[in-house]
């Protein structure tokens, strides 16, 4: 029987509600908390159990529902129809499966025969997209008298496999004598067709914490089937994955077995647990192997295992129903494009260079969304170099948060990552190389980043993996930032679709006091001075002077100058003047261009004044002004600078002190 | 009076309500690193919504203002025991609560606990302390003012029922009467130097003396009440002119903070010794304070002229 529970129940309410139902009807009471849905599942004798008194025990209590099937933990029931996962921590980062993740591919020979050739195998196969190395160290073989494997042996290669390559390893473990052994080198224990029975085998396997690859049996009842795993699943163990791989029936002439593939959609019906399908056992024959991966695809398997041999016809074992790497290496494209088709894409090998065009990113994208990130050239820039950059499980996190927030499916888990950003990608500055910034000068002239770090970047991405339909979260991003994630987003105003929007929230921005938050806003940001109006423009540049941060670092400070800020500026001169306060020298430079009457005078003055960084910024001044240009007349040696391209205000602001380089980490 | 030679950690001070000036004060006497609880602001909120732009504000603008006199500013998020009473918000608070939980620098659900021991305060108690098992943070429990003893030991009765780890619990405003409850349970157990409703630093130079230093800390709690941002440094320096062996001031001062907030993975002293460059350049000017030049806040307080 499972009690499901309302939407919004608070934990307390589910842990007081599990103490009651299993107090009261004495069963064991087991949580499953899904996306929408906590579901509260009663283990034991519920045959008196009176679903109306259990309903009216609480007001979050939803519904309360019998389950009908002799298996009751795998139904797809105990989970109110949600799918489950079973995600396998692996070297190169944790692989899902499940009907919510992209397909994933196993590989690898029958029988691990020696380590070179497990661990070329397992190079070949990974090259072409494999997550997992298939390879039996134990073999149960029909006769007593063919090869059995090279038991323990054959794990240290496997072991060699998997440190050479990265990819996880699935081996079958026959007896519980070697469960210890084979758990330490496998990440998935399989538990072989023939064994699918062993009941005291299964007991020990759902005792121990590694998932369990259950493949079915040869003469198996899907009933059968679902409830050996639910053995499994009662001893504790609740990571399964069920494999079809093919039924022993009346005609064996052509293939060795029968491979049930409407097993896929039956099982989907009945249980919430992944499903994978083996058609190279399913059929026995290489050339048969292809078309049955395809359509086990289609049919909606969420991983496929299929047996590669380096050379088939020598093989120890099962070499009939080997594919050849190259063999492999042609399935796998056609598969790629299959998964595409399907909107489920394959797991792929995390080779953080590919990444961009990894079909992880297909799962759940519309093509449109798809088009739109991947044609964007500073998304692929800043995915390039943080794949670069990052480290493997960093890159994994970043990956996995970013095909979250594509597909659009969880708001809250786009918040989340946001936040956790900083936390799991580091803080490190983000190297970029001379030859960045000028791929960065073409693609989006007037964008600047050398002075990111790494957590910047990835927070980048993510708002620009926000599908187009949900671009309100933004705000919501905005309204709940911390330091950090305010400097991340409004430094990453320029690249967001439907940019000028956001006008009216970088404003506000700037009337922060965090100086910090401001800078984001007014210094190597092309968005102020490209949606700015004269006024608001004018507020920001005053103020950058009251921050004491550089104007130099203001996008389009010269070309949006204007007549009422040259005036604001020599107000404030003035201002500064009466208070005995020093004037920065870059102040000048917006005013330059319209000085005039008044204004002339004040170049005049600050020409004649005593420290030479004033002179210069007063020369400079003079040079852009036609009314002031005369001045310049009485100062040869500066008019000579500034005509040699000597004295620019960019070196200028450079050289002079207020701009800390350290601090702005300017190049 | 007091020498500043000791870096200490103020783990429970409310700074939204102190000046800027206890901030460059503050620094001058050697605290590193703070941690402001989320509590209530003296008089009850009327709105969900200002308890969004005060846990904003914690994030927010009093992290960058501490990171301006080379403090680092942390904090813990809650829904306060005072306010939990007040049903019309209660619930959205708990709502806005997992948007914060697990910001940058937010080190544990805090302050919970009870203030009148309602049905209420029990309720919200125990649903934070499932958010903390949930988002693996550590907890900071608030011992109530009024029948502290049985308030005590009730916050950590819930808190094993609830199934946490007492290593991952901060019980604070101890006092005499519960010092030897909280440690034998093995809580971690923090003490308020605040002058006359909570702990004299007399008797916590006693307390260290009776209880040693292992798993004990203090802190100021300085709020907008009559409390004292120096209590940590001043209590420092006190114990060890009691003679109080210096490692165990460091540990009640310093260390064991560190130790207990450090469980969270977002609390380390390579925070303020060695901040990484982008924090330098957006977060904390502290590293020219750590080397040794002379804090601004001399300059301050000895000269009549404001320029």
């Amino acid at each position: 029987m499972i009690v499901i529970l309302k939407s919004d129940t608070p934990a307390i309410e589910v842990t007081r509600i599990s103490l009651d139902i299993s107090r009261q009807w004495d069963v064991k009471v087991e949580k499953s908390i899904g996306q929408r849905t906590v579901i509260l599942g009663m283990i034991g004798d519920t045959a008196d159990a009176d679903p109306r008194r259990i309903q009216n025990s609480s007001p979050w209590i939803e519904q309360v529902l019998r389950v009908r099937k002799p298996f009751k933990r795998v139904s797809r029931e105990f989970r109110h129809g949600e799918a489950s996962t079973v995600s396998v921590p692996t070297p190169e980062g944790t692989v899902h499966f499940g009907e919510a993740y992209p397909v994933v591919i196993v590989a690898g020979p029958c029988s691990v025969e020696s380590e070179a050739m497990i661990v070329e195998t397992a190079q070949r196969v990974k090259a072409a997209g494999a997550r997992f190395l298939r390879g039996g160290a134990y073999k149960p073989r029909t006769s007593p008298y063919s090869f059995q494997g090279h038991g323990e042996s054959a794990l240290e290669m496997l072991d060699a496999a998997r440190r050479a390559t990265g990819l996880g390893i699935i081996t079958e473990v026959m007896d519980t004598a070697d469960l210890e052994g084979v758990a330490a080198v496998a990440d998935v224990l399989q538990i072989g067709a023939r064994n699918m029975q062993n009941f005291s085998l299964l007991k020990k396997v759902g005792a121990q914490n590694k998932p369990i690859l259950l493949k079915r049996g040869p003469a198996a009842t899907i009933d059968d089937w679902l409830m050996a795993a639910e053995y499994i699943l009662a001893a504790g163990n609740p990571n399964v994955i069920l494999c079809e791989r093919g039924l022993r029936t009346f005609d064996r002439k052509y293939t060795r077995n029968i491979l049930d593939l409407s097993a896929v959609p039956v099982l989907r019906s009945l249980t919430h647990l992944p499903i994978m399908v083996d058609p190279s056992h399913g059929t026995g024959e290489s050339k048969f192997v292809p078309v049955m991966a395809k359509a086990a695809l289609c049919a909606g398997a969420d991983s496929l295992m299929i047996e590669v041999h380096p050379d088939p016809a020598k093989a120890l074992s099962d070499g009939p129903q080997c594919l050849t790497p190259d063999g492999f290496d042609t399935l796998m494209k056609t598969l790629n494009a299959l998964a595409a088709a399907e909107n489920r894409g394959l797991e792929p090998a995390s080779d953080g260079t590919h990444l961009i065009c990894s079909s992880r990113l297909l799962l759940t994208v519309s093509p449109s969304q798809l088009e739109r990130l991947l044609t964007s050239p500073t998304f692929a820039l800043l995915y390039e170099k943080l794949s670069q950059q990052l480290s493997t499980a960093a890159a994994d996190w970043l990956e996995r948060s970013l095909a979250q927030v594509v597909s659009g499916q969880s708001k809250r888990h786009l918040l989340t990552a946001f936040s956790a950003a900083s936390r799991k990608v580091g803080k490190a500055d983000l190297q970029v190389t001379p030859a960045d910034a000028q791929r960065v000068d073409s693609l989006s002239p007037g964008w600047v980043f050398p002075h990111w770090s790494v957590d910047q970047a990835a927070r980048t991405l993510l708002l620009l993996g926000i599908p187009a339909d949900q671009e309100q979260t933004v705000q919501m991003l905005f309204d709940n930032a911390d330091v950090g994630e305010l400097i991340a987003l409004y430094q990453s105003l320029p690249l967001l679709p439907n940019s000028k929007s956001y006008c009216a929230q970088a404003v506000n921005g700037v009337r922060s006091s965090m100086t910090t938050v401001f800078n984001a806003i007014a210094l190597r940001n092309p968005y102020p001075a490209d949606y700015f109006d004269q006024s608001a423009w004018n507020q920001m540049v005053l103020k950058a002077l009251f921050e004491d941060s550089p104007l130099f670092l203001i996008e389009g400070l010269d070309r949006r100058a204007n007549p009422e800020l040259a005036r604001m500026l020599s107000d404030y001169a003035h201002e500064r003047w009466a208070a005995n306060r020093p004037v920065s020298p870059e102040l000048w430079r917006p005013v330059g261009p319209f000085a005039e009457a008044d204004i002339v005078a004040d170049l005049e003055r600050v020409l004649n004044q005593p420290d030479p960084v004033q002179q210069q910024a007063a020369a400079l001044a003079c040079a852009h002004s036609p009314a002031a240009q005369r001045l310049l007349n009485d100062r040869p040696d500066l008019r000579q600078r500034v005509q040699s391209g000597q004295l620019t205000w960019e070196s200028f602001g450079e050289s002079f002190g207020n701009s800390g380089k350290e601090k702005f980490n300017v190049e | 009076m007091l020498s500043n030679d000791m870096w200490v950690i103020d783990p429970h001070i409310h700074m939204s309500a102190r000046t800027t000036y206890d901030y460059l004060v503050m620094r001058e006497f050697g605290v590193v690193a703070l941690i402001e609880p989320a509590f209530w602001l003296g008089q009850p909120r009327t709105s969900a919504g200002t308890f969004k732009d005060y846990f904003s504000s914690l994030v927010g603008w009093e992290r960058f203002r501490a990171g301006q006199f080379g403090i680092r500013h942390y904090c813990t998020i809650s829904l306060n025991p005072k306010e939990a009473n007040n049903a019309e918000i209660a619930d959205d608070v708990i709502d806005l609560l997992p948007l914060y939980a697990c910001k940058e620098g937010v080190l544990a659900i805090g302050e919970v606990g009870y203030d009148d021991m309602t049905e209420a305060e029990d309720k919200y108690f125990r649903i934070q302390l499932e958010l903390a098992k949930e988002l693996d943070k550590l907890v900071l429990v608030h011992t109530p003012h009024r029948n502290k003893k049985a308030g005590t030991t009730r916050s950590m009765d819930v808190c094993l029922e609830q199934g946490i780890d007492p290593a991952q619990v901060i019980i604070d405003h101890a006092n005499e009467e519960t010092v030897e409850e909280i440690l034998d349970r093995g809580f971690w157990c923090a003490f308020s130097i605040y002058p006359n409703t909570k702990m004299g630093n007399e008797r916590m130079v006693e307390i260290v003396r009776r209880y040693g230093h292992q798993r004990i800390f203090i802190d100021s709690a300085a709020d907008w009440g009559m409390s004292d941002p120096l209590a940590v440094p001043k209590t420092a320096q006190l114990m060890l002119e009691h003679g109080i062996p210096e490692e165990q001031v460091r540990a009640v001062c310093y260390g064991n903070a560190l130790a207990a907030y450090g469980q969270s993975g977002e609390f380390k002293e390579e925070d303020w010794l060695n901040p990484a460059p982008v924090d330098q350049r957006q977060l904390y000017s502290g590293s020219s304070v750590l080397r040794g030049q002379v804090p601004a806040v001399e300059a301050v307080t000895d000269s009549l002229v404001i320029q």
